[in-house]
């Protein structure tokens, strides 16, 4: 009764990968985090393991304190110019590192590594994406493996061993976790209040279209939203996403006067309505952007008189939506009220401006033929198209159309809706997205921010709104281009056939990501509905649901348990079968081996009861020996060989 | 119920851990993983974050999965005692704790504790496929046999999130030896009684050499400077001494108490085997030697231990 646990307190190696399993859970936290803290975090962590290694004492309590309370008053001032929660994420991150200074007992490396699941967590309410979901397996394994490591008390196990048998705990702990996954019920109303931290710094379509605004959209790579459609619903060959409609402006920027809330286009044509099921990333506004024209609002949004779609809350988590659009044109009354919008003039529209639109629109019949003039100039004229346009100050209409003629999809847009709006014919600015990339892998399209698009709507009589493309006069390529990507349909496999490997693991994974989205993030009461009913429940309950779930769980609870206690149970060597059928064919004729009594003690007892066994004792003996407590074999046909000589022996006694 | 806490009683052995016989409770990182995980799926539900409440549930599947692990890592051993050495009052008895594996699956991390003694105080021991030993101690106060007690053999392997144990307890009785007296000479041999009485004890002392420990060698006759020196367990040895036999006889002994007489008689018999002349031990209706040798020794030292006025 002498020893302590705490008598050789020093073990490297569990803390090695306590901390490694801890830095691997908090690494995707890191833009998360003020930027001294990362380096601190891993310095820190160093330190510890300095010490463990040099076989130091640790840091005196006050000096943890101490070193505590500062880290965390400086993480709360790098708070005040983030957010509140990031604040507290980086008190707690502060702790953490802390914490490993004073992590000196099996105990506390345990609770580390408890700390270290909850960090896991952490990580889940900041980042989702599916890489960071490996890596958060990776995390979870590292860590379980230092829960191991610590309870390997004398360290007789190799660091490999323990690694798979984390890995095994947790392979068998997986049938439970799904099970509850798919079956545990969800809250549909959270029981308090989130604390969101508001998206800053993600791009995506603005709540106004100002010089520029565009232009920095369409640099991001970022995926804005991805589509499949409906059985029966084709993509049409021009993807126009419809995003936010501007009537308003000032002569330089546009902005959406009115979007009051309508219930459906009552006048778009019924029957040939395309479905489209649309996942959208969370970004800056509030609009859910739909194929051109939606004409009914999805159930988490509603529709405007201008027919965008924006939702009832702000986008701050990955939404998904069902969106239904009829291609326009499409017949729609012109109320007076939008009529006034659709004609509204900035103060000052300068007299270039209104001779250029009055010589366009001189002797035209109807505003198709005014839109055809217009579109006749920007192609005739030398306009060029770039996404590096001068900077155009006070007027850029004018600018634009008379001095620097360079420009990308808002100039264009801008320029035409006020050409024909001075022309007298009621017009606005669409913005939203133009193509996608079709993913063949999942069959869907991927829309990117870069796909940021601006165009124009003129009303015509007896036609309705009108879709315009300006840019397409001066850059048809890069409306065509835009569409290229192949689509659902007999032509779909052309265009990836052009592709390149990498092109098409970047899809796949695409794909892959696509699925986590839809099956693991997005996986609440309505699949969850979905499931059941597949699975062959109708009509499921709360109480059907819990009932399922016990059965699961008690499913999963004996199997697990006659599992691994079964293989408890049997016996685990070949070598030990043979032996024991060698002791009990000797106990049948009287010389049965005694509980206490060793191979070799055995032997000699047998000996001395039947001389004439005693050979054939020795060799089973000297065989069993061999293979059980002498050097492990050098290869199979080795091992195979020696079972093979017990065999031999076993089988020579007599009977 | 009773098991539960005190076991079963003493049993002669060998003591198979089957399934009644194991015992498992979660440790307080077993608990504070359980307020985890409930946390954890309640802020995942709350925010309905579906990574989370996968990791949440992953967590609980890992807990259940802990207690078989643990369970069977005790679970289905059979445990013996192996050699109990004898020791002299005030020494710790000395025994080890056999334990034989039939389903030759390794075990780790085990610890073997008395009962009741401190949280710290344990031995840690791993079984291999063939078996493991563990050596343990027990300290004793007063001669004669002790009963050994009840030990706990636990284990919180693979993940210290439970604590499985079992009951022990062996009928075998160590048997404790008078603490030997202080020194003081032997009484005279019949050869040399008389004026060479002072000379006896000492001239027969004389100091002879080391050699190897053997089992069964007296622990006071170890040479513990250079044991120390040398690493490995060394007993000085004496010269035979040529003298007669000496008797230790309870009779006429100055002390007025049992055990402080059967104190003398032990240094006596100690310090007479070390000397290595023929010596022999009277004792109230009983008569042992005279003889030399370990054997002898160890006679007398029990006759003393189980000695009854």
């Amino acid at each position: 009764m002498t020893r302590a646990p705490s008598s050789s307190p020093y073990r490297l190696r569990p803390l090695a990968v306590l901390v490694g399993g801890l830095l691997l859970a908090l690494a995707p936290l890191a833009p998360e985090l003020p930027p001294w803290l990362p380096p601190v975090l891993v310095v820190l962590a160093g330190w510890r393991l300095a010490l463990e290694a040099r076989r130091r004492p640790l840091p005196s309590r006050w000096f943890v304190v101490a070193l505590a309370a500062a880290g965390s008053a400086a993480a709360l001032a790098s708070g005040v110019w983030s957010r509140g929660p990031r604040a507290v994420l980086a008190v707690f991150v502060v702790l953490l590192g802390v914490k490993l200074l004073e992590t000196r007992t099996a105990r506390d490396r345990a609770m580390g590594v408890l700390l270290g699941y909850f960090a896991v967590l952490t990580t889940f309410f900041h980042r989702d994406g599916l890489g960071v979901a490996a890596l958060m397996a990776l995390a979870v394994w590292v860590l379980t493996a230092a829960l191991v490591e610590v309870a390997d008390e004398r360290g007789a196990r190799p660091l490999h061993r323990n690694l798979v048998l984390a890995a095994q705990l947790l392979a068998q702990s997986a049938p439970l976790a799904l099970a509850l996954f798919l079956l545990f019920p969800r809250l549909g109303v959270p029981l308090w209040g989130a604390p969101k931290d508001a998206r800053v710094g993600r791009s995506g379509l603005s709540d106004e279209m100002a010089p520029g605004s565009i232009g920095r959209v369409v640099l991001s790579e970022e995926v804005a939203f991805r589509v499949s459609f409906d059985q029966g619903s084709r993509a049409p060959g021009l993807l126009y996403w419809r995003g936010p409609v501007f009537d308003a402006t000032d002569g330089t920027t546009w902005r959406a006067a009115g979007g009051r809330p309508v219930r459906d286009a009552a006048s778009a044509p019924r029957g040939a309505e395309l479905v489209q099921r649309i996942t959208l990333e969370p970004g800056a506004g509030r609009w859910l952007p739909a194929l051109d024209t939606p004409v009914a609002a999805p159930a988490n949004g509603r529709l405007t008189d201008t027919l965008s779609l924006l939702s009832a809350r702000p986008v701050e988590d990955r939404t998904r939506y069902r969106a239904v659009s009829a291609m326009p044109p499409f017949p729609s009354p012109l109320s007076d009220d939008l009529r006034a919008r659709a004609l509204q003039l900035p103060p000052r529209v300068s007299p270039r401006v209104r001779a250029l639109a009055r010589s366009l629109g001189e002797g035209t019949r109807g505003g198709g033929e005014l839109v055809a003039r217009i579109l006749r100039h920007l192609r005739t004229e030398a306009f060029f198209y770039t996404l590096e346009p001068p900077v155009l100050v006070d007027d850029p209409v004018d600018r634009f159309l008379f001095e620097t003629r360079r420009g990308f999809c808002e100039h264009y847009a801008g320029a035409f809706t006020l050409l024909a709006r001075v022309a007298g014919v009621p017009a606005r600015v669409v913005t939203g997205y133009l193509g996608g990339e079709w993913n063949p892998v999942g069959e869907y399209w991927i829309v990117r921010q870069s796909d940021a698009h601006a165009w124009s709507e003129v009303w015509l009589e007896g036609q309705g709104w009108v879709r315009v493309d300006p840019t397409s006069s001066v850059a048809p390529e890069r409306v065509e281009r835009r569409s290229d990507a192949g689509g659902p349909g007999p032509a779909r496999f052309l265009p990836l056939a052009g592709k390149t490997a990498g092109r098409w693991l970047l899809l796949a994974w695409d794909s892959v990501d696509n699925g986590w989205n839809q099956w693991v993030l997005g996986y609440g009461t309505e699949r969850q509905l979905g499931l059941l009913t597949r699975l062959g429940f109708s009509d499921v309950t709360w109480q059907r649901l819990t009932w399922a779930l016990a059965a699961a769980v008690a499913l999963f609870v004996a199997g697990t348990t006659v599992r691994v206690t079964l293989r408890l149970g049997a016996p685990s060597e070949p070598a030990v079968v043979l032996y024991r059928r060698y002791c009990r064919t000797l106990g049948r004729r009287g010389v049965p081996r005694l509980p206490h009594e060793g191979p070799r003690t055995y032997a000699r007892r047998v000996a001395a009861a039947r001389p004439a066994w005693a050979q054939g004792a020795q060799r089973v003996t000297e065989a069993y020996e061999a293979l059980r407590y002498g050097p492990p074999p050098a290869d199979r046909a080795a091992a195979r060989k020696a079972l093979g000589e017990l065999r031999e022996a076993v089988r020579r006694m007599p009977r | 119920m009773a098991r539960f806490f005190v076991g079963a009683g003493p049993e002669p052995g060998p003591i198979v851990l089957d399934r009644s016989r194991v015992y498992i409770l979660p440790t307080p990182q077993g608990i504070a993983l359980g307020l985890l995980v409930f946390a954890m799926v309640v802020g995942s539900l709350n925010f309905n974050n579906s990574p989370g409440l996968l990791v949440a549930f992953l967590l609980a599947g890992f807990g259940f999965v802990a207690i078989l692990h643990t369970w069977s890592n005790l679970s289905g051993l059979a445990f013996r005692l192996g050699r109990v050495a004898s020791a002299f009052a005030g020494e710790p008895v000395i025994f080890s704790l056999r334990a034989d594996n039939p389903r030759g699956r390794p075990r780790f991390a085990l610890r073997a504790r008395r009962a009741g003694a401190k949280a710290g105080v344990f031995e840690s021991f791993d079984v291999a496929r063939a078996g493991g030993t563990v050596t343990l101690s027990v300290d004793t106060t007063r001669r004669g046999p002790l009963p050994l007690g009840r030990f706990t053999v636990e284990t919180r392997y693979p993940v210290g999130l439970f604590r499985a144990w079992a009951h022990l307890e062996f009928e075998r009785r160590a048997l404790v030896y008078p603490r030997p007296g202080p020194p003081l000479p032997l009484p005279p041999s019949p050869g040399d009684r008389g004026d060479e009485r002072g000379r006896a004890g000492r001239g027969d002392d004389e100091f002879g050499g080391v050699r190897a420990y053997v089992e069964g060698d007296a622990l006071r006759s170890l040479h513990w400077k250079a044991s120390a020196r040398t690493g490995s367990l060394v007993v000085k040895q004496y010269e035979k001494s040529a003298g007669g036999t000496v008797w230790l006889e309870w009779c006429g002994l100055d002390e007025p108490g049992v055990e402080e007489r059967l104190s003398r008689l032990c240094r006596w018999a100690l310090d007479a085997h070390a000397a290595g002349t023929p010596w022999g031990l009277r004792l109230p209706g009983e008569e042992l030697g005279p003889d030399r040798g370990d054997d002898h020794l160890h006679a007398c030292l029990r006759a003393l231990a189980l000695f009854r006025p």
